[in-house]
């Protein structure tokens, strides 16, 4: 298993990257100081990959997954995504870029207040111009695969932390998108919840062959990735190649997002890894914590909030 | 993203603030109901004048008179023509043939006699209204019984009488003189008025029947004539005060001068010219500053005036100033309306500025409470940037929910203004409509036409959209990165 593994990672490393930085360099000026939030970074990220972005508070990380998404202009060098420049776009055009290739995973959650769960998670479907009837279908089954079967018609407020940052993977992964970025996901959650929250983004990128770019100080999330970036200063000045160590979700092939059979009343089907446990050793050490911290082992627990 | 999609997240946002939403809407009411009221009360005190004049006198009815000069304003001399056009058969004839969108052309004049029934009573109240009798049926009278005169008429002395002339005759030895009685709707007459027994004469003779005659001098000469029929009574005027008050008789002009002739043929032979008693037979001379006008190649003026009446009301200032360039002076009851008009056109424009403050701070309240909006919802639109959402579907949310708000005020703002002009009229109708010079009593002060409704909602509606562009701007200027840092 784990052989056949590293062969489909092997394949891919031929494969062109997805995602190109080269050089790509920021510069804040604060008063006459002249301050370097990036400094020269060279970065390529391949399809299916899971990547993380490692570093301290001001490190200049955050910043780098903001200029991936285009949300802001780099000072010199260039990203490409899917052979288009995005530091060169146009905000009209990043948007609709966005919406065809890129889900966010926020620290804050970011939902929309005023929206229900569903009406939350099928918003990209929405803008994308989706008809209202399949995009509930897609949202509620989302939900469902996040657990949150019986929290779908439920506001932001009406829910812990937990629920709402699932509701906001949901949210990230139910247009399927090419790339996901995760900026601090679990960075308000406790231990027990940023271990769900982790394992279902993993799994869902696999599952779907999208790529996943954590950013993160944190290194026992870095544990989840394929290849981990350690940024100080606005430079990368370590890579590790993670896959030997990886803390690995079990897969799940039978069950496809754009599947649009959805029953409505079945429960949620989301599986806590039991069986496979042995071919993943940093699993052992999760299960462990979990045990220790006597957190019942089920991802649809739901703890009421109002 | 969908159109229907857009509209139910504006919708939401709409809802979402229910207090702020309501006071904007309020605005938006206030506004739209004062632009409203203001618009429908310069239209109802244009309907009022329009009412009044008419009350006067028919609105598609023109005067035409000889010219005979104006005052030039920058020398202050009055400047005569060499000689003017004259009022004659020529001239109607004329006017009938030239001029267009007219209905009627009739020579018109005043005349006197005093009526004389069965050569026992009398009616002294009888003024004569003269006309071509060929024209009167065009020129709208309806009768009651028998018919108008037409052109069988012409050149007699056959007349039409108004329905209160049957009701002023009385025994001059018996009763009281009566001075305009007046018949309540459809009263029965006292005596059938088209009967062949009933013989009606006129004579010039103030004392006839009255005071003893000169028996050394001829008998005075009286004109037998036929009624042919009696007009219908005047509909506003029995709706507005319960009686018509028209006591006329109605006779062929130059059946009527031949007439007078033969009489003051009698008067000057036997009576001597007695000036007072009043035989006037038609054709004016006129004089200005001692000099007497000449009329276009020696012709006479033989009408006083001429009637000019029209198919519709807006063609009466055309038709005017046709009249003016083909020689003529022109009096209407539309003169006096535009003058009317004219003179409140100042308050008017002054109601008007009222109520489009009023809109102006509706339309400022908008935009506020959308850039205030946006501030609350920065993160909101950052999220929604960010996760893909177009540039131009913010915008439109930001549109529709202004649209929402212009609508749904303009709407509220129709319906409010409606009990606002109810109230105002009531108000208005216990001696308001005087205060504007409106002497109407069947007119009110203020009139919601049906456009108006439409306009003032268009007009909401577009000041709402017009008020959101900014902050619809606004929102799509945001930096999504500003909007979605953690904090």
């Amino acid at each position: 298993m784990a052989a056949g593994m590293a062969e489909k990672i092997a394949a891919q490393v031929q494969k062109e990257p997805i995602i190109s930085i080269r050089g790509l360099t920021k510069v804040f000026t604060l008063g006459k100081e002249k301050v370097y939030a990036l400094n020269g970074i060279d970065l390529d990220v391949q399809e299916n990959e899971i990547i993380c972005l490692l570093g301290t508070s001001g490190s200049g990380k955050s910043t780098l997954l903001n200029m991936m998404a285009g949300l802001e202009k780099p000072t010199k060098g260039s990203i490409t995504i899917f052979g288009e420049r995005i530091d060169k776009m146009s905000e009209r055009k990043l948007a609709i870029f966005r919406q065809k290739n890129m889900g966010f995973v926020f620290q804050a959650y970011n939902l929309l207040p005023n929206l229900t769960a569903i009406d939350n998670v099928s918003l990209p479907l929405a803008f994308a111009g989706v008809k209202r009837r399949i995009r509930v279908k897609k949202a509620k089954k989302m939900l469902k695969l996040c657990g949150l079967g019986k929290r779908m018609r439920h506001k932001p407020t009406q829910m812990s932390g937990g629920q709402q940052q699932r509701v906001g993977i949901a949210r990230a992964f139910v247009a399927t998108p090419k790339i996901v970025f995760a900026d601090e996901p679990t960075g308000n959650l406790d231990t027990h919840t940023t271990i769900e929250i982790m394992e279902m983004m993993v799994r869902m990128s696999r599952e779907n062959h999208q790529t996943l770019i954590i950013v993160t100080h944190d290194t026992e999330i870095a544990a989840y990735a394929d290849t981990i970036y350690h940024i100080i200063d606005g430079k990368i000045c370590s890579v590790e190649d993670n896959r030997e160590h990886q803390a690995l979700p079990p897969e799940k092939p039978d069950e496809r997002l754009d599947d649009d059979s959805v029953d409505e009343n079945s429960e949620p089907e989301l599986k806590m890894p039991d069986g496979e446990k042995e071919s993943h050793p940093q699993e052992e050490e999760i299960s462990q914590i979990l045990q220790n911290s006597q957190i019942p082992n089920s991802l649809s627990t739901e703890e009421e909030y109002i | 993203m969908k159109k229907t999609d857009i509209f139910s997240l504006a919708l939401t946002n709409f809802l979402r603030r229910k207090a702020r939403s309501a006071l904007t809407v309020l605005g938006v009411i206030i506004g739209t109901a004062a632009v409203v009221i203001m618009l429908s009360i310069g239209i109802g005190m244009n309907k009022g004048f329009e009412d009044q004049v008419s009350s006067w006198g028919d609105l598609k009815t023109i005067r035409v008179y000889p010219y005979t000069g104006r005052y030039n304003e920058e020398t202050g001399q009055y400047e005569m023509p060499d000689e003017t056009e004259p009022l004659d058969d020529i001239t109607v004839q004329k006017f009938r043939d030239e001029l267009e969108n007219v209905k009627a052309v009739s020579p018109t004049d005043w005349g006197w006699s005093y009526m004389i029934k069965d050569n026992k009573e009398r009616n002294d109240a009888g003024s004569i209204s003269l006309l071509d009798a060929s024209a009167m049926a065009d020129m709208g009278y309806e009768v009651a019984y028998g018919r108008l005169l037409d052109e069988r008429d012409v050149g007699t002395t056959n007349f039409v009488m108004a329905y209160n002339v049957p009701f002023n005759f009385y025994n001059v030895r018996t009763e009281d003189p009566k001075y305009g009685e007046y018949a309540s709707a459809d009263e029965e007459f006292p005596f059938d008025p088209l009967s062949d027994k009933v013989k009606y004469a006129f004579t010039w003779f103030y004392g006839y029947l009255r005071q003893a005659v000169d028996t050394t001098k001829p008998r005075i000469v009286t004109e037998e004539a036929q009624c042919v029929g009696v007009l219908v009574q005047n509909e506003t005027n029995i709706k507005n005060y319960g009686y018509d008050y028209d006591c006329d008789i109605y006779m062929d002009i130059n059946g009527y001068y031949d007439m007078q002739e033969r009489l003051q043929k009698n008067q000057n032979k036997y009576y001597g010219n007695e000036e007072e008693v009043g035989i006037s037979i038609g054709g004016t001379s006129y004089y200005v500053n001692g000099q007497q006008v000449n009329f276009a190649d020696g012709r006479e003026n033989k009408y006083n005036s001429v009637i000019v009446i029209v198919d519709d009301v807006d063609h009466v200032r055309d038709v005017s100033k046709t009249l003016i360039d083909m020689g003529f002076e022109t009096s209407s009851a539309m003169d006096s309306l535009d003058r009317m008009q004219e003179q409140t056109k100042f308050l008017r424009s002054i109601l008007g500025a009222i109520g489009a403050v009023a809109f102006f701070v509706a339309a400022i309240s908008i935009a506020n409470t959308m850039v205030m909006s946006i501030y609350e919802r920065t993160r909101e639109i950052g999220i929604m940037k960010v996760i893909g959402c177009k540039l131009s579907d913010i915008r439109g949310m930001f549109l529709v929910e202004a649209a929402i708000i212009g609508i749904v005020g303009g709407a509220l703002g129709v319906a409010f203004s409606y009990a606002i002009s109810a109230l105002v009229n009531k108000l208005a109708s216990g001696g308001g409509m005087e205060a504007f010079g409106i002497y109407s009593s069947d007119s009110v002060l203020s009139i919601i036409p049906f456009w108006l409704d439409i306009a003032a909602l268009i007009l909401a509606t577009a000041v709402g959209v017009i008020s959101g562009l900014y902050p619809a701007i606004r929102a799509t200027r945001l930096s999504a990165l500003e909007a979605i840092k953690n904090e």
